[in-house]
């Protein structure tokens, strides 16, 4: 009994360091999704001005943004899904 | 197209993009890049072969992977980007190069059709061979003489054989022929 009372306390701080080290990581894992978001979103703008601006067919131009818009969708959602499976 | 416009009484004859093979080429080398650690990790997990050392670090490397097919798809945009809008162009007066060379770099060269001094056209090895595409040079005469190579076009004799065709409808405008008219019309009535 007396030893079990010892350990529990000796845990205890150890318990709290690998929580707050999980937070930090999951924390990490949210910004870099942010990131990828942000340059998913600034790509897709300059590769839709490129499509708009040069491209001789305007169809071609219209689908090639929403195939990319879909797969980013995709790709992101594939990001967040493993973020979420950390915590 | 704002990059490009046509001139007055101008037509397009010819409008090439690269081979398909090279899209396919780069497009396949991408996707393998993209899903051989998903792969090779899958196969891992699931045969039970991953290191234990590993396990632990599992969910970040799952995380990790699907940031690399992130950046594999992003590649494949730019990639289809660049293969899309590189363009070349032969109308009835001249040569145009239209060439994507990264995002922020394009380049468009064009070249009148009397200018053109020799084309050449190499096939340089079994795939160009098998699939019909191969490399045009032209060589221009001017005030600065250029010469301009471009890769990946698809039947390249018949692309030379077009701009032959079309070089001998335009008439070259030397300096002998712009001055014979008034040489002559000032030597008859004194002749």
């Amino acid at each position: 009994m007396h030893t079990d009372t010892l350990s529990t306390k000796a845990l205890v701080p150890h318990t709290v360091d690998m929580q707050m080290e999980a937070d930090m990581v999951l924390l990490g894992a949210w910004a870099v999704f942010a990131g990828a978001c942000v340059l998913t979103l600034l790509l897709g703008a300059v590769l839709s001005f490129h499509w708009y601006s040069y491209a001789m067919n305007r169809a071609v131009s219209v689908g090639a943004l929403i195939l990319y818009i879909a797969g980013s969708v995709l790709c992101l959602a594939l990001i967040a899904a493993t973020i979420l499976s950390l915590s | 197209m704002s990059a490009f416009t046509l001139l007055p009484e101008e037509r397009i004859l010819l409008q090439l993009r690269k081979h398909w093979i090279l899209l396919l080429r780069d497009t396949a080398a991408t996707i393998m890049g993209g899903i051989l650690p998903v792969l090779v990790l899958g196969t891992l997990s699931i045969t039970g072969s991953l290191p234990v050392e590993l396990l632990p670090f599992m969910p970040f490397l799952q995380f990790l992977l699907s940031l690399w097919v992130l950046v594999t798809w992003l590649a494949l945009a730019v990639m289809w980007t660049d293969y899309y809008l590189d363009i070349w162009i032969v109308t009835n007066k001249r040569i145009v190069n239209i060439e994507q060379l990264d995002l922020f770099n394009r380049r468009v060269a064009s070249w009148r059709l009397e200018d053109v001094r020799e084309i050449q056209v190499h096939v340089e090895n079994i795939v160009q061979t098998f699939f019909k595409y191969g490399t045009v040079e032209i060589e221009t005469a001017g005030e600065a003489d250029a010469h301009e190579r471009v890769e990946g076009i698809p039947h390249p004799e018949r692309v030379r054989d077009a701009i032959v065709a079309q070089m001998h409808t335009v008439a070259p405008k030397t300096p002998t022929s712009d001055l014979a008219t008034p040489i002559n019309a000032t030597l008859t009535p004194s002749g």
